[in-house]
């Protein structure tokens, strides 16, 4: 059964953490994109995305993050991930998402890599 | 371990970790067919469906731009119904491909800068596109990479016709529903146009709606008079809506008559009627309108016992002549207008209306061609030749004998009924109706202002009545007959008059 996704955005220092929690489809997904624009709105130019461990994500989901990163590359802004499971992490390498933003194990590490 | 054991470990250990990505690669395009086939196949708009499917294909292969363009061959028209990721210049240059009609894959895919581009059929002339930029691994796309667009792209196009199909029944079902809405609203209007047509036209423009035939014709017809005595000393006595209420009782209880034996009520005139009675049996119309102007009169005595104590009791006089007789439209013209009748004129009409005027009121006066034709059948007194006014000859006229039967009628009625106007609500399943009492006995009850097109007779309805000195009182009743314009219904419990 599609679990509702659910969007919250944190300041962690300089940088506009938004969570993740969910499914992550086209239909469902235009809360990133409006969360995205909240913070870039805010002046935000570090992003981290963190994805819950229950977060599902489909090819329609992965779209959405495409189009955010198309976005982030125009405003030069720089855009981190955690959480993701294995099974992700090898898809978002397959489609291209991790040339455009990097991937880290935990949100400390990612947060130490802006 | 040797140097080459090694190098052939390694080599397979690589070759190893390429089929797992391969594997892996192949189980998310098997993930996105299968998520394609539920999110796409069950939608019903077709700009979600094909903003859906484009989505899934810049997921699955990973690209910043994409662009699904349907094309009408038979308009020479071309759309993009959806693109995601193209910037002001493509979108210059995709509006200008569109407009100038230059729209082949190749110069589409070259004006917009995409890698690939792939057709699908969808219905009848119509056909759409999906092209995709560069993927952002910067990979090329593969053969499999095609053939897993070309299936998505099918998958879309069955879709796509599948919600069309829908639209289509949808658009069907609102047609429907509109043409039944306008049947309605012309069977409102019949319904309340046959008040004021006479069945014959009536029946005659439902043969030939486009062009009825109302041209005269003569024909072999009885026509029935029937007039109230002493209807101007009622009019005087009360106001104009009561006199209105009365009559309406009086000749409702003579129209169940009139209809009960196939008679046309052709003219009414306040205090009279005009009804015409066809068929091909000459004896038979005779007949019919013998006994409906019997049932007239048996009526009134009814009404008149009904109504005793309240109002003054009426008189009928009826008249009926048998004969040849022009029928069809009459044009009247006057200087305000031009007015279309349709009835019997002549000799045989004529005679009619003053055989009624003749009588006596409560008394039944026919000619002696309708005496002829009716035989045995009814008893009669000779009342000899009778000089009636603008009729050249003294005619014989005879009076209608009611028989026992036909006489001992009003005593049937059990409990007299009483003229009341008590606001109810009639219970139709869920839904409730206002309308008011013409008249109730102990057990019974006419009720007007009711929709009696949605009643059955001999089904009960639950009423809520507002009685005069008793208030609200509530109680089934089973309708008895329906008239028009108003139903009788008998109820289990005695009424509070």
């Amino acid at each position: 059964m599609a679990k509702d996704l659910e969007i919250s955005i944190r300041p962690k220092a300089d940088v506009s953490v938004i969570d993740v929690k969910g499914d992550v489809t086209a239909p469902t997904g235009q809360p990133i994109e409006d969360a995205y624009h909240k913070v870039t709105g805010a002046g935000a130019k570090k992003i981290l995305f963190t994805f819950a461990s229950d977060c599902y994500i489909n090819s329609g989901g992965i779209a959405i993050l495409i189009g955010v990163l198309s976005e982030t590359r125009k405003k030069e802004q720089v855009v981190r991930m955690t959480g993701l499971s294995q099974h992700f992490q090898k898809i978002f390498a397959m489609v291209g998402i991790t040339k455009y933003a990097q991937v880290f194990p935990s949100e400390d590490a990612a947060l130490a890599d802006f | 371990m040797k140097q080459t054991d090694i190098k052939r470990l390694k080599k397979r250990l690589r070759e190893a970790a390429r089929a797992q990505r391969e594997l892996e690669r192949r189980m998310f395009h098997l993930k996105t067919l299968y998520d394609a086939s539920r999110e796409i196949g069950f939608l019903i708009d077709t700009q979600a469906i094909l903003q859906n499917l484009l989505m899934m294909v810049i997921g699955t292969f990973g690209t910043f731009r994409g662009v699904i363009l349907l094309a009408d061959t038979e308009r020479g028209s071309v759309e993009a119904v959806a693109q995601r990721g193209l910037d002001e210049p493509a979108l210059n240059a995709l509006a200008h491909a569109v407009q100038s009609g230059r729209c082949t894959a190749d110069e589409l895919t070259a004006s917009l800068d995409l890698q690939v581009w792939i057709p699908f059929p969808v219905k009848n002339q119509l056909t759409g596109g999906i092209g995709l930029a560069e993927k952002m691994t910067g990979e090329p796309y593969t053969a499999d990479d095609l053939e897993l667009l070309t299936i998505l792209a099918n998958q879309a196009s069955v879709a796509i016709q599948n919600a069309t199909a829908h639209e289509e029944v949808v658009r069907y079902a609102e047609e429907l529903a509109a043409s039944l809405k306008r049947i309605q609203i012309l069977e409102s209007i019949k319904t309340n146009l046959a008040k004021f047509v006479p069945k014959t036209v009536q029946d005659l423009i439902e043969q030939s709606p486009e062009a009825p035939s109302l041209d005269k014709r003569e024909a072999d017809l009885s026509v029935l008079f029937a007039d109230i005595t002493g209807y101007t000393r009622l009019s005087a006595q009360m106001d104009l809506d009561r006199v209105n209420q009365l009559v309406e009782v009086y000749f409702g209880a003579f129209l169940d008559e009139i209809l009960k034996h196939g008679g046309d009520v052709n003219e009414t005139a306040g205090d009279g009627l005009m009804v015409i009675f066809r068929d091909p049996d000459p004896r038979q119309h005779a007949t019919a309108a013998a006994l409906a102007a019997l049932g007239i009169q048996r009526r009134t005595q009814e009404v008149n016992a009904t109504l005793e104590g309240f109002f003054e009791p009426i008189a009928m006089h009826v008249g009926v002549n048998s004969g040849i007789a022009a029928v069809g439209a009459t044009k009247i013209e006057g200087t305000a207008g031009t007015r279309w009748t349709y009835t019997a004129s002549g000799p045989t009409t004529n005679v009619a209306a003053r055989l009624a005027a003749l009588g006596q009121g409560g008394s039944v006066v026919i000619s002696e061609e309708t005496r002829r034709r009716l035989g045995d059948d009814f008893a009669v007194e000779d009342l000899g030749p009778q000089s009636l006014k603008n009729v050249a000859q003294p005619v014989r006229v005879y009076r209608l004998v009611p028989t026992e039967r036909e006489a001992a009628l009003p005593a049937r009625r059990r409990h007299p009924r009483t003229l009341v106007f008590w606001p109810v609500r009639l219970w139709i399943g869920e839904q409730s109706f206002e309308g008011r009492t013409v008249d109730a006995s102990l057990h019974g009850v006419r009720l007007t202002d009711v929709p009696t097109a949605l009643l059955e007779v001999g089904k009960s309805y639950r009423l809520d009545i507002h009685t005069d000195r008793h208030g609200e009182f509530s109680c089934l009743a089973e309708v008895r007959n329906i008239t028009d314009g108003s139903v009788g219904l008998e109820t289990k419990e005695p009424l509070p008059l």
